[in-house]
């Protein structure tokens, strides 16, 4: 029983690896990088307006 | 990890790199600090008595550092003084306090915004360069009255002789 187990679930691990770095991400990706820019603008946005403002 | 995993955590974790950066060298290097920063404490009570307080306003300072101080009491509903010149391009050290309870001291348009709590002098500095007019409002709500509570700082070009 756990010989069996074990290999079972050695072979889902190695499977769920594979299919992992297969993932289609570009939605993702876009959508991370989108919002980290955004981010990104805003706080140099607020931070030049302290600046400007000293 | 997925590549595009790897790329997001990296221009994550190095914009937060440029962030802490950006923040320690202002800190540190170029003195920014929190608005009222330091503890001076007074008792609310015996605000007058203190002779920065008894008639608010503008002064000159004898400290080399600033042109002048600024001094307010913020009470329910008003600031005193109501009015302030500033010549144009003074170094000013304002300080603020209250008699009763929590107000705010923001001047719109500037980086001054305070809070005011019975208790702390609420200490900001800062340079006047730009001639205008500024308002000055009550940030943290007071009471029914807060919403009038204002007051006004003119930057003026030339000598401040209207300030008493």
């Amino acid at each position: 029983m756990t010989e069996k187990k074990v290999e079972k679930i050695q072979e889902n691990s190695e499977t769920h690896d594979v299919d992992h770095s297969k993932l289609d991400l570009r939605g993702t990706f876009m959508m991370v990088m989108f919002l980290g820019g955004l981010i990104f603008v805003s706080w140099f946005g607020a931070f030049i307006l302290f600046l400007d403002r000293m | 990890m997925h590549k595009f995993e790897k790329i997001w955590m990296s221009v994550g974790t190095g914009s937060l790199i440029i962030f802490l950066v950006i923040l320690g060298v202002s800190a540190v290097h170029a003195g920014h600090t929190p608005a009222a920063s330091g503890i001076e404490t007074i008792n609310p009570e015996y605000v007058r008595d203190d002779d920065r307080f008894a008639e608010p306003g503008l002064y000159e300072s004898d400290d080399d550092e600033f042109d002048y101080n600024l001094y307010f009491v913020a009470s329910a509903f008003n600031y005193e003084p109501s009015e302030v010149e500033i010549p144009q391009g003074s170094r000013v050290k304002v300080q603020v306090v209250s008699t009763d309870v929590v107000h705010g001291f923001q001047v719109v348009n500037t980086n001054i915004n305070m809070m005011v709590e019975p208790g702390l002098v609420s200490t900001y500095r800062t340079n006047f360069d730009n001639v205008g007019e500024y308002l000055i409002v009550c940030n943290e709500y007071c009471g029914v009255g807060h919403t009038d509570m204002t007051s006004t700082i003119k930057v003026v070009e030339g000598g401040a002789e209207a300030n008493e």
